[in-house]
């Protein structure tokens, strides 16, 4: 991994000045903040909203402000991981720009994980972010919060969303144009994401992830760890995939 | 002593050979300019050299090393200029000088060195704070230069460094390049002649991915180019033209510049040349304002080997 630290640097410089960081903070920040509102503020919006029809609604809770926020972000999360990284490599490599680092005595595995490691160190600091909002507007809002379960589950996110950018990042190192790679990469989600609501072979898919995070949130017991550890084995799997694939190519 | 050498080096893309049985060998210090026209091979012998490319046939040693796809020794030894260099554009050229430094692990003090050292060389110190993005075609260059001297390569492979630039950006490149004469083996890759000319002392001439010939400069002239005579004249040249033309010690007739009553005539006999010219000038009665017998260029020797589609 010589010459890691090196890159790992300019990729974290890229996210910041190319806006990235920005951009993906402001999304989970925006949802962080409108979500508890959304919750807070529904039954009285339909209220209004339907003034002769008589729809009986229990009381919005803290607990369903922050699943409510963890569920929106998944979906809006991927879309995002996929359209901020779609490009990663396939870009750098019709540019030129992967030719003139790979010309230098750094090995093409590094090129892949400083780059997983910066787009994941981006979705960390945005899930953080949004998770800050999230919370004191919810505590703000309807009083007292599971810190603990919604911090947990914040951490299932991080790593369901590394999931999401190293199946891009494969994606974006086995094609050369990036719409491709990031069509793709959206199809492979969503096919996981299916997959994971088939009983026998569900409990070991990503997306199981977000269901122990809402469990965690609303301090039920129950714990995915098989998923977790499929998890982890998909992002190296991606990895080495994504190396064996640049590996191959001429840059 | 050998700063490259290639045994049989082949490169096929499907049915199309691009690099064919490629024997060769650049000696340590020397500017070495690979000529050829578009498509003749040119980048991707410098790919396979870099070893940014895997041969499907042959070897190549550069810089004493064995060349392996993907090694990290060898590109601890070479610098590499692409025909078209691209840089992270929301960088400074600094910061990139740096960050090519980083990758070469060299020191903190060394890159800072370095990078204003040679920044300056390629007269970018001014411009070393200003965001790549805003770089001039030229300037771009010169940084790709710049950054490929940034680990004191032993050999620096330069892919058409010149092409696409403007009168004054060629004039810099070629410039630095010239600056770099026995500091360090140059391999340079062109298909402009009057660059090639300018700055190498070596010629490899590649058509159709076969190397055709490779000798010193001056050789190559002596050896496949024709004597040269060029006429200068107060009246348009048709009717001398058209009567140089069938001769049968006359290679090639041509205006030097169209439009200007001036004659380029290529002779294959240089003895019978000598006697007969002048006397066909006389003939003519053209009023001569210049006869000159000059060396042959670098375009007459290419010409003579790739035929005359090589200029294209």
């Amino acid at each position: 991994m010589s010459g890691l630290g090196v890159l790992l640097k300019k990729e974290l410089k890229e996210q910041l000045r190319s806006y990235r960081l920005l951009i993906v903070c402001a999304v989970f920040i925006l949802f962080g903040l409108a979500t508890p509102l959304l919750v807070k503020y529904l039954p009285e919006l339909i209220k209004v909203a339907g003034e002769d029809v008589k729809i009986q609604m229990p009381a919005p809770t803290a607990v369903q402000a922050l699943q409510e926020y963890a569920d929106s972000m998944i979906q809006i999360g991927v879309l995002v991981a996929v359209l901020v990284t779609m490009g990663a490599i396939a870009r750098e490599r019709e540019l030129g720009t992967a030719a003139m680092t790979l010309t230098k005595p750094v090995g093409r595995g590094t090129f892949i994980v400083a780059k997983l490691l910066a787009a994941s160190t981006t979705f960390a600091i945005a899930i953080a972010a949004g998770a800050v909002a999230c919370y004191f507007y919810t505590i703000i809002l309807f009083g007292e919060a599971n810190a603990a379960g919604f911090l947990a589950s914040n951490l299932l996110m991080v790593l369901f969303f590394a999931v999401c950018l190293s199946i891009t990042l494969l994606c974006s190192s086995f094609f050369k144009s990036q719409l491709a790679a990031g069509g793709v990469a959206l199809v492979i989600i969503v096919v996981l994401a299916l997959i994971s609501a088939i009983p026998w072979i569900g409990p070991y898919m990503p997306g199981k992830l977000t269901g122990w995070g809402m469990a965690l949130v609303a301090g039920s017991s129950g714990s995915a760890w098989r998923s977790f550890g499929v998890s982890l084995a998909l992002i190296i799997l991606c990895v080495v995939l994504s190396w064996q694939t640049l590996q191959r190519q001429e840059v | 002593m050998e700063a490259i050498k290639c045994e049989g080096l082949t490169k096929r893309f499907g049915p199309i050979t691009a690099v064919d049985s490629l024997d060769m060998v650049v000696e340590d210090g020397c500017v070495f300019g690979f000529l050829g026209r578009n498509g003749a091979g040119k980048t991707t012998t410098i790919k396979l050299l870099t070893a940014l490319s895997k041969p499907t046939q042959g070897k190549a040693w550069v810089a004493g090393e064995e060349v392996v796809h993907n090694s990290l020794t060898l590109r601890r030894k070479i610098g590499y200029l692409p025909e078209e260099p691209t840089f992270y554009n929301w960088m400074n050229g600094r910061e990139y000088m740096i960050y090519v430094g980083e990758l070469f692990h060299l020191h903190g003090g060394e890159i800072k060195r370095r990078s204003s050292e040679l920044l300056n060389w390629v007269d970018l110190e001014e411009a070393a704070s200003r965001r790549i993005g805003g770089y001039s075609k030229g300037m771009r260059q010169r940084l790709g230069i710049a950054q490929a001297l940034m680990n004191s390569p032993e050999v620096l492979f330069l892919d058409e460094p010149a092409s696409g630039l403007d009168p004054m950006g060629r004039r810099d490149v070629l410039e630095a390049i010239l600056r770099l004469k026995g500091e360090t083996t140059v391999f340079m890759s062109s298909h402009i002649l009057s660059d090639v000319e300018r700055v190498c002392d070596v010629v490899g001439i590649i058509d159709h991915g076969r190397l055709i010939t490779q000798s010193p400069m001056e050789e190559l002239r002596q050896k496949y180019a024709h004597s040269v005579f060029e006429l200068e004249f107060e009246e348009p040249t048709d009717s001398l033209l058209d009567s140089l033309k069938p001769l049968s010690w006359v290679s090639k007739v041509e205006e030097i510049e169209p439009g200007v009553a001036s004659l380029r005539v290529v002779v294959n006999d240089l003895a019978t040349a000598k006697r007969e010219l002048l006397e066909r000038v006389a003939q003519s009665e053209l009023t001569l304002l210049r006869y000159e017998l000059t060396l042959p260029s670098l375009e007459d020797v290419f010409i003579e080997l790739v035929g005359n589609e090589g200029n294209k």
